[in-house]
């Protein structure tokens, strides 16, 4: 099921771009063995003016603001690869086949103009091993008609993930052999997999969506909100009495993401901020409001504190450091509930 | 009796070298007749948080005082430290000197002291374990092997050396008995004191070899490949090459003077200094990668930086894992971490939390054979090499260890190089 999942799929490719001992490696670094490094992670893709009147022109459904899961780029020989992730593959009729329009393009002539000095990149669509023929006639066809239609989409090439327990292999096809430069057509990425272990790799991408594994749906949330919880724990303790500390559900995603957070689409954005506000803040407030009334304090969309005294702070940092006191929740803040915390926050700076 | 340990009012630093000069002959020539009379001189070298992770770098004074301790300045990077100290029966407190400190650098700081070791060692963990601005430097087994290959096994076969090794599998026992292994002094410990003693079924290997630097050479790589152990190296001697003696490396950067002359230990220390500042930066330039030439805007290329990858050797039963697991995040333990691991098997957690004494982001990975921790950029280097430390003393004693596609070792060798490897 994982295979499937976007989530896991992207973060797969993240370590397979991160640097890592050839024999003892989480995910073998397949891309950083090639060259290629991140360069891009989830960022919508910027068309130039005239590919932009083109597609308007052309009349055609295309998406305007293609959204990769991932580019890397090689400086060596100015390529790149530009991913997208699916759970299964889709027929060129289908609706889906919009936005797979704009990555072809995307990754076409257009790439060369916005992402100089790259010149070629490769447009690389990821689906579980058994989708990777029919992802193929789909991307063919969708090239042909954009092409005919007079624009110029990019070459394309589909790859597969397959479960061969206890491994995890990654297949590709010629188009990305020649592309790259790489004799094989396959490779074992992930060994040592076992039924009752999740082979998930460390989390590089944060979300609040639900984990496709049922017993463990809160699982991304359970990270992200430990990450804030982590950096909270770190930032407070360095606080010295009587200085100020603020931050917001918006600052602290940016400080665990590295910045990430802010090429995140919006959607997105206001999920995790959503998350971190009810799940984080409200309860920190909730739980200060009588005992650290004046010291730490939730306003609009800031934490605020300020503690008088030494003890004040350790009282403070005790309960915080206790996750059996905290309590922070990670279960998604329900679209139903009307004045959270964080409907009127959003509202006020509305 | 009380012994003397530092000089009375001294007006400079050089006053306090001829004091220690006197020491260091009198306890280099007591060692010769196989007895001290007086406790020897030790360094130990300490690492100040600075800059990093946004934190604004602190003075020496100014991070000591919050501890009780008092500064007085003998010249711009010379310290005399004093503590309140109870007098003799009723007599109120009085000032006393328990060492003098000097700051290499923004980033590091030697403690000169003549206290006992017992005293100086309890001193300086206490600040510590106080102190957020301060940490050991960490001599990793990897480091101290490193330094051996590459410096000491080279320093004339006929000279003498010592290797200390240990080990103790603190997580293969009850849970309560993990804390009891903290602060034992190695330089006091005498064979058969623990006679008495009951003693918990656990693999604990304390081991020194002291010879000839030829002979130990030629044995050691078949030892350490025979019995897993002796690879977790815990403490250094390196004969002088300028003076009668030798200096004494501990894992947490203790420095004890074996030779007639202050001057050249502290020489020593420098020279350990230089040598672990250099590992320091690399470890941090491989961690995060300077930004690659970028096409336009801005890029995620050195994006959560390179992982730290700790390979055990030897596989962790389950309850091992099980316990490692349940107590590396308490507060006293000898990991300092703080967070709340996510089970993903039966011998596999993630843990998204904090290095405690740091106050830093650590993301980590922990199975049954291995560890994978990824930090955020700026996080302090001293993170990754306490880590491998007690990884090896506590967990497996033989490990491998990558940053990145790079061999810890490698790491170790060029910055060895690049610092003007012999002292």
């Amino acid at each position: 099921m994982l295979v499937r999942d976007p989530v896991f799929q992207l973060n797969l490719l993240l370590w397979m771009a991160k640097e890592q001992p050839a024999d003892a490696y989480v995910v073998r670094p397949l891309f950083f063995e090639q060259g290629y490094s991140i360069l891009y992670i989830e960022n919508p893709f910027p068309f130039p003016p005239d590919t932009l009147r083109a597609i308007e022109e052309s009349k055609k459904e295309i998406s305007k603001k293609p959204e990769p899961e991932l580019i890397l780029g090689r400086m060596r020989d100015k390529t790149a690869l530009y991913f997208e992730a699916k759970a299964n593959s889709f027929s060129s009729e289908s609706e889906t086949s919009k936005q797979a329009r704009g990555h072809l393009l995307a990754a076409g002539e257009a790439f060369a103009e916005v992402m100089a000095p790259l010149r070629s990149c490769l447009l690389c669509y990821v689906v579980p091993e058994d989708n990777r023929p029919l992802m193929g006639v789909c991307l063919h066809e969708l090239a042909a008609e954009l092409a005919t239609a007079g624009l110029k989409p990019s070459l394309h090439s589909c790859h597969g993930l397959a479960v061969e327990s206890p491994s995890l292999r990654y297949s590709w096809d010629d188009s990305f052999r020649k592309h790259v430069g790489i004799a094989e057509s396959s490779s074992v990425i992930m060994s040592g997999i076992t039924e009752d272990t999740d082979p998930s790799p460390l989390f590089l991408i944060y979300t609040d969506e639900d984990y496709p594994d049922d017993e463990q749906r809160d699982l991304l949330r359970r990270c992200l909100v430990n990450q804030v919880h982590a950096l909270l724990v770190c930032d407070i303790n360095r606080v010295p009495p009587n200085e100020l500390y603020q931050c917001s559900a918006e600052s602290l995603l940016i400080e665990i993401t590295d910045d990430l957070f802010r090429f995140l689409g919006r959607a997105r954005q206001k999920g995790m901020r959503r998350l971190v506000t009810e799940n984080v803040l409200r309860r920190i407030a909730e739980f200060s409001k009588d005992k650290y009334s004046g010291a730490v304090v939730v306003q609009g969309q800031q934490l605020l504190i300020r503690f008088p005294d030494e003890s004040t702070k350790t009282a403070f940092l005790d309960w915080l450091e206790d996750f059996k006191r905290t309590t922070f929740q990670a279960k998604k803040p329900s679209d139903a509930d009307k004045g959270t915390l964080f409907e009127q926050i959003e509202e006020d700076e509305s | 009796m009380n012994q003397i340990t530092s000089p009375y009012a001294p007006k400079d630093r050089f006053e306090v070298y001829r004091f220690f000069n006197g020491l260091s002959a009198e306890g280099q020539e007591g060692l010769s007749r196989s007895h001290t009379r007086i406790p020897l001189v030790k360094t130990f070298l300490l690492e100040h948080v600075s800059s990093r992770s946004g934190r604004t770098p602190k003075t020496p004074a100014d991070i000591l005082k919050p501890l009780g301790v008092e500064s007085r300045c003998l010249d711009d990077s010379f310290l005399e430290l004093r503590v309140w100290e109870p007098g003799e029966g009723d007599a109120p407190l009085k000032l006393k000197t328990v060492g003098y400190l000097e700051q290499y650098d923004e980033r590091f700081f030697a403690f000169y002291t003549a206290d006992k070791v017992d005293v100086a060692k309890k001193r300086v963990q206490h600040w510590l374990v106080r102190s957020p601005d301060l940490d050991s430097t960490w001599f990793s087994g990897q480091l101290l092997q490193s330094l051996w290959d590459r410096d000491v096994s080279k320093r004339g076969d006929n000279a003498f050396s010592k290797l200390v090794f240990r080990h103790e599998s603190i997580f293969d026992m009850p849970e309560d008995a993990t804390q009891e292994t903290e602060l034992e002094d190695e330089e006091a410990t005498e064979e058969g004191s623990e006679e008495d003693r009951p003693e918990r079924d656990r693999r604990k290997v304390r081991s020194e070899i002291r010879d000839r630097i030829g002979p130990i050479r030629k044995a050691l790589t078949k030892l350490q490949g025979n019995y897993s152990p002796l690879n977790a190296l815990y403490a250094l001697r390196f004969p002088s090459s300028a003076a009668r003696g030798s200096h004494d490396l501990y894992q947490m950067g203790q420095i004890t003077n074996r030779a007639d002359s202050f001057e050249d230990h502290r020489n020593m220390v420098r020279y350990l200094y230089r040598t672990y500042k250099a590992v320091l930066e690399n470890t941090e330039r491989s961690a995060w990668l300077s930004e690659e030439e970028a096409p336009a805007g801005k890029t995620a290329a050195y994006f959560k930086g390179v992982p730290l990858i700790i390979k055990f050797t030897e596989e962790l039963s389950e309850a091992t894992f099980n316990r490692w697991v349940n107590l590396a995040f308490q507060k006293r333990n000898q990991f300092r971490l703080w967070g709340d691991p996510i089970r993903l098997g039966p011998r596999k957690v993630h843990v998204y939390g904090a290095d405690r004494h740091l106050s830093q982001p650590i993301n980590l990975e922990m199975t049954s054979d291995r560890v994978v921790a990824i930090h955020p950029k700026g996080t302090c280097g001293n993170t990754f090499h306490r880590l491998v430390t007690n990884v090896q003393r506590y967990v497996c004693p033989k490990i491998e260890v990558w940053l990145g596609a790079k061999p810890f070792q490698e790491l170790m060798s060029e910055a060895q190089r690049n610092s003007g490897d012999v002292a």
